[in-house]
């Protein structure tokens, strides 16, 4: 049980930790440290190692993996083991107590593969899967294009930064069951917002309950939420530009819309690269909305690979089935960072 | 021993689950079930099967001091204080028996699992329909049918309907149901009087129905609507009119979905016909969270729920003033009901089964039943109450009650979580028209069987 728990919490982990690397390294990116000082710190560091007996640089080491061995330890326990295990766990039926895990092969592949090839419509793990990959697509363009209108305006904010700044910002801060009930009454068919729509004369779908209507609402939350805790990134990429670049813009006679368009966005790429990264994984992963408001309802509209997974495990004690559907989430994840990090992120090393 | 090597196979790769995975739970010595007298049932409940070995006969009481783990839900405060005065009574009763109860909030059946892979079950438990398969099967669970036998509990006390999820194929007993519940149409008096019409009674038909609905709809499609009658997409209604069509969810040994059938067709026709004539609405669509909630509101007239919703209306919209009927009359012209129920269990590796089985006795017993009816929190599992005091002043409750004797458990084996999605599923497509009857219900018939054969 805890296992199982740890292991979904673990794809999480996989999908964080991959996208918290990411962030770590783009600061060293797009920091503008001249090469020739990095290269002076190398050499002057190689020339002391060379000069030093290596049983000492070894104890160095020894020293660094001895700081390093509590996050290694967790890292290794909590991650590397667990991933293997959920790896391994997809190659079995297991129901967690009841009768012993056996061993199946591909077997629980086999059955997914098999439903995409006769009727994936039927088959609540693809329906889940091409839903999440619309809701993906829309909230992420969605969040990112918000996220960076909202760090623009702030940015040119004279007064009241701060106050805008914090009012952006407290979706992100708000528990996201706590505005998945806030926005239950919002979507409710007579709810504000369709009451606002009333008065444009406009009669508002029952939109947690129209099949058609039930992503977008989500998309639309989704995009509400996540919009204010990118806006932070792009404000700090913003006040990091080089002033020199702007202003030599400025003396060329760049007007303001040439500036934005042809030089902040184009030094923002490895931000918004960062963004949308970290946007896909956590879109592909959305379950808290999914399970509080909709349920996956009505008719699957909503279900996405987290819910699904979720499901197979513990309502139906199908925990091997809903292992290997974690594999295969992680691949297309993983497979999705990659191709975006070729398309947006061309900065180097990238 | 072939359980061993599994474990032991596994253990080589899945050594973080080293407890879990090995930790198969001692079901007691013994084996094949021979002899046994099956108390009154002459067939088992073919949708599970029995575990491979278990207990054949009753453990001799314990002399010492015994301290019995018991955990349940408790849905108000109210009812948690019913339980807990009757498991002091039983301490009462058995002065060398203690009582642990400790209540599970929030999921249930997923914190039970929990228990079960950590080998922390508790001795005595509540069991729901939908978990009992797969506990069954596995020897989870202590078998009552020795104890039973020993103590002249037979099974036929108990309504078949409501014993029977906790039965295996062989007709050994694992659990003792504690409460039940049938649906009833509870419907708003006022608006039945507005309309002229007469309230339904015992008898009305599928036809009374719709056109008592046709006359209490008002203004449909706007803010303002009242809805004849409010209907939700849900299996563990729908599943009702099914039976009245004379039709059935699964075929009798349960391995095939039956419901795609002419009777299926009809019964899905039907309930769809309330949408069709805009003379009934989803719960969602009047605003209301649930059926119940719409009828409080009163933008019902009709609804068909069970027992829990008199609790509901009291607490929450005293001022509704509403009576509750049987169920409508369908084709076949046989009324037809589902029932809802849970049971009292123990687990197979309790150290004190003796206890466990006196715990069970007492609490699904004609005293503490009665108990519960007489604080109106449920209706009681035993033929025995029929004629309670209670029933003649409360002729509500007994209508409920009275569809004991045709009801059919809401309960279709091993894969019953699924079988409900998939059919909630499949009426949901119909009611919003996106699928029609026919195509809904062979989809779900595919999807249905696909999930039996264990894809």
């Amino acid at each position: 049980m805890l296992s199982q728990t740890t292991l979904v919490a673990q794809v999480f982990q996989v999908y964080r930790w991959e996208g918290v690397s990411f962030m770590a390294a783009q600061p060293a990116k797009s920091s503008l440290a001249p090469a020739s000082l990095v290269g002076a710190v190398g050499e002057k560091r190689a020339r002391r190692d060379a000069g030093t007996p290596s049983a000492r640089r070894r104890g160095e080491t020894l020293t660094a993996y001895l700081f390093l061995t509590p996050y290694l330890f967790v890292l290794l326990v909590f991650f590397a083991l667990v991933s293997v295990y959920g790896v391994g766990l997809s190659l079995f039926t297991v129901d967690l107590g009841f009768t012993p895990p056996q061993f199946v092969g591909l077997h629980n592949y086999q059955v997914l593969f098999s439903q995409l090839f006769t009727n994936p419509s039927l088959s609540p793990f693809w329906i889940s899967l091409v839903n999440v990959i619309k809701f993906t697509a829309i909230v992420v363009t969605g969040q990112t294009i918000l996220a960076l209108i909202l760090a623009l305006l702030l940015q040119t904010l004279v007064r009241g930064k701060g106050i805008f700044r914090t009012a952006f910002y407290i979706p992100a801060l708000t528990s996201s069951v706590a505005t998945a009930l806030i926005f239950l009454w919002l979507y409710n068919p007579d709810g504000l917002i369709n009451y606002l729509l009333s008065l444009l004369h406009i009669s508002g779908p029952d939109w947690l309950n129209d099949p058609f209507w039930a992503l977008p609402a989500l998309m639309i939350l989704n995009i509400w939420t996540t919009a204010a805790s990118f806006m932070i990134y792009f404000l700090a990429a913003l006040q990091d530009l080089p002033r020199e670049i702007l202003e030599a813009a400025e003396v060329d006679g760049a007007n303001r819309f040439q500036i934005l368009w042809r030089v902040t966005i184009p030094l923002l790429r490895p931000t918004i690269f960062l963004v949308v990264a970290l946007g896909t994984i956590g879109a592909f992963q959305m379950f808290d909305q999914a399970k509080f408001m909709t349920n996956g309802g009505p008719l699957n509209s909503t279900l996405t690979p987290m819910l699904e997974i979720y499901n197979a495990a513990f309502n139906d004690s199908r925990f091997g089935s809903a292992a290997a559907m974690s594999v295969i989430l992680f691949i297309i994840i993983f497979a999705v960072t990659i191709l975006q990090r070729r398309f947006i992120d061309v900065s180097p090393q990238g | 021993m072939r359980r061993r090597i599994a474990s032991f196979t596994s253990l080589l790769f899945i050594f973080s689950l080293l407890l879990a995975a090995c930790g198969q739970g001692g079901s007691t010595s013994g084996s094949g079930n021979s002899g046994i007298s099956q108390q009154g049932l002459s067939g088992g409940n073919p949708y599970i099967n029995c575990p491979s070995s278990t207990n054949t006969t009753a453990a001799a009481p314990e002399s010492g001091q015994i301290t019995l783990t018991v955990s349940g839900w408790s849905s108000t405060p109210a009812e948690d204080a019913l339980v807990q005065q009757n498991l002091q009574n039983f301490e009462k009763l058995h002065p060398n028996i203690k009582v642990n109860w400790s209540p599970i909030p929030g999921d249930y059946p997923t914190k039970m699992r929990a228990n079960v892979a950590s080998n922390t079950v508790p001795d005595v438990f509540y069991l729901q329909p939908a978990m009992s398969a797969e506990y069954v099967s596995s020897g989870k669970l202590l078998n009552l049918s020795p104890y039973m036998a020993r103590d002249n509990v037979k099974a036929s006390d108990y309504y078949s309907t409501l014993l029977n999820p906790f039965v295996c194929t062989s007709g050994q007993v694992y659990g003792l149901p504690k409460d039940w519940n049938s649906l009833g149409v509870f419907y708003n008096k006022q608006m039945f009087q507005a309309a002229g019409l007469p309230t339904p009674s015992a008898g009305w038909t599928w036809t009374d129905l719709q056109n008592d609905a046709q006359k209490l709809t008002k203004n449909p499609g706007t803010p303002h609507s009242v809805y004849g009658v409010v209907l939700s997409a849900d299996a563990s209604r729908w599943g009702a009119f099914l039976e009245q069509a004379g039709g059935s969810v699964l075929n009798k040994d349960g391995t095939k979905a039956a419901f795609n059938s002419p009777q299926g067709v009809q019964a899905l026709e039907f309930y769809d016909s309330f949408f069709k004539n805009n003379t009934g609405a989803l719960p969602t669509t009047v605003g209301a969270p649930w059926n119940g909630d719409a009828f409080g509101k009163q933008r019902a007239a009709m609804v068909f729920e069970g027992g829990w919703l008199i609790p509901y209306m009291t607490t929450t919209y005293p001022n509704v003033q509403y009576g509750i009927a049987p169920l409508p009359i369908g084709p076949t012209g046989k009324p037809a009901n589902l029932s809802f129920t849970n049971a009292w269990a123990a687990y197979s590796g309790t150290k004190h089964p003796e206890a466990a089985w006196e715990l069970i006795k007492y609490m699904a017993g004609p005293v503490v039943q009665e108990s519960n009816l007489n604080a109106g929190f449920a209706l009681p599992t035993l033929k025995s109450l029929a004629n309670s005091p209670y029933f003649s002043s409360h002729p509500d409750l007994k209508v409920l009650f009275d569809a004991a004797s045709y009801s059919y458990a809401d309960y279709y084996g091993p894969q019953d979580t699924a079988i409900h999605t998939d059919l909630s599923n499949a009426i949901q497509e119909v009611l919003l028209n996106k699928e029609s009857v026919q195509t809904a219900l062979s989809n779900a018939e595919t999807q249905v069987n696909t999930q039996l054969q264990g894809g």
